[in-house]
């Protein structure tokens, strides 16, 4: 019988990363004795135990794996290429620096996503969107004008991103990561530091003011 | 009744609204359009998706990270370090504390140099010490009370020869046991 068995890790749903989990006593044992071969099908966790012992070509795999996905939450929190690629590089480069910190209590893959989604923030905390508008500049801007008439669906989503990337700090943060991270209130309220009742009311402010934006035309 | 307030809206979209609420919800036209806008730009939102990257920087990005990595010490030996210096602040600590008496009955040395001379052969935990206390990783909030410039040297400087073995001998030892 084989020493592998086929295996899919356990996440939070948003992730599918699936491996070979060996059926051993000592997975650390086995992280320093994998072949490359073994590394690039071995489950995620594995992956962190071989990083651990000073396997970088395990942790090579993992960014290989994830990279994608912790991109995307990046990007959609830097609005631009170069923001989102050099917090997808931190996000790893903290992940690499905290791999014993990982118990494995959750995936792999939500450990990363929490890193990069706690990066992205620290970053918008230091450099706050500086091209938001104030509620009485999208009051005095807003004419209902028939959204889909205007546009086609290339142009809304062009425009939608943009006025995402235009909501004050903590509004865009609470459509983020509630819309593309699919968080709870509560989850992003510990995230955000305050209460749920604050996120659902920036997330209402936020809808209000996307479709103000929007219907404004002020966006793209 | 009153209107939806602004968290009341976001729970109609989530499906979690109160029962009153949600007859109120039912009756009332503006909290609908309210709702509805509301649902219309979360959906639209949902819509929004990122640009995919040329497939070459992918490679780029992996390569940069694996540079980035290679300045990193090694995960374990990280650990180590971290534990190597906290253990050195911990033991020196108890070494003040030891000669404390000392010092309290007025008592104090001149600060004279501390070397593993006196031993009679080059202890490495003598070095780790020093430089633990050269490099100014005390911890105040853990060993509970301020240390001045120079008291390790004095505190030191106190020890006899067979003191500073003894020290030494607990030192090596725990350090073998550390992890590596």
């Amino acid at each position: 019988m084989s020493d592998f068995e086929t295996h899919v890790s356990p996440g939070s749903g948003q992730f599918e990363a699936t491996g070979v989990v060996p059926r051993l006593a000592d997975p650390a044992s086995w992280a320093r004795r994998a072949t490359f071969a073994e590394l690039d099908l071995a489950a995620d966790e594995l992956l962190v135990a071989a990083a651990v012992e000073g396997r970088r070509e395990a942790f090579d795999v993992l960014v290989g794996r994830h990279q994608r996905r912790v991109y995307r939450v990046c990007y959609r929190f830097a609005g631009g290429h170069e923001d989102a690629s050099e917090l997808a590089q931190e996000t790893f480069l903290r992940a690499y620096r905290g791999l014993r910190s990982f118990r494995g209590s959750s995936a792999v893959s939500t450990w990363l996503h929490r890193i990069a989604v706690n990066v992205c923030l620290e970053r918008a905390r230091r450099r706050p969107q500086t091209c938001e508008l104030t509620d009485s500049e999208l009051n005095r801007h807003a004419v209902d004008a028939g959204l889909d008439e205007r546009l086609d669906l290339a142009a809304q989503r062009r425009q939608m991103r943009a006025a995402i990337d235009r909501l004050p700090t903590r509004q865009r943060a609470a459509v983020l990561l509630r819309v593309y991270e699919g968080l709870s209130h509560k989850e992003i309220a510990g995230m955000l530091g305050s209460s749920v009742g604050a996120v659902k009311a920036n997330y209402c402010y936020a809808m209000k003011a996307l479709r103000r934006m929007l219907t404004a035309g002020d966006v793209g | 009744m009153r209107h939806l307030r602004d968290d009341e809206i976001v729970d109609a979209l989530d499906g979690a609204l109160s029962e009153s609420r949600e007859r109120h919800l039912g009756s009332c036209a503006a909290c609908r359009r309210e709702v509805d806008a509301a649902a219309d730009m979360t959906s639209r939102a949902a819509e929004v998706d990122v640009p995919e990257p040329s497939p070459l920087f992918w490679e780029h990005f992996q390569a940069r990270v694996r540079l980035a990595v290679d300045e990193e010490p090694p995960p374990l030996l990280r650990a180590s370090r971290t534990w190597s210096l906290r253990w050195a602040t911990t033991a020196a600590v108890l070494l003040v504390l030891l000669v404390a008496g000392w010092i309290g009955r007025g008592d104090v040395p001149s600060a004279a140099e501390p070397t593993a001379a006196g031993m009679g052969r080059p202890v490495p935990a003598w070095e780790l010490l020093e430089r633990a206390a050269d490099e100014s990783v005390w911890d105040e909030d853990v060993i509970g009370f301020e240390l001045s410039p120079g008291t390790t040297e004095r505190v030191l400087a106190t020890l006899s020869t067979d003191e500073r073995q003894v020290l030494a001998q607990l030192i090596e030892a725990e350090l073998s046991q550390s992890p590596r």
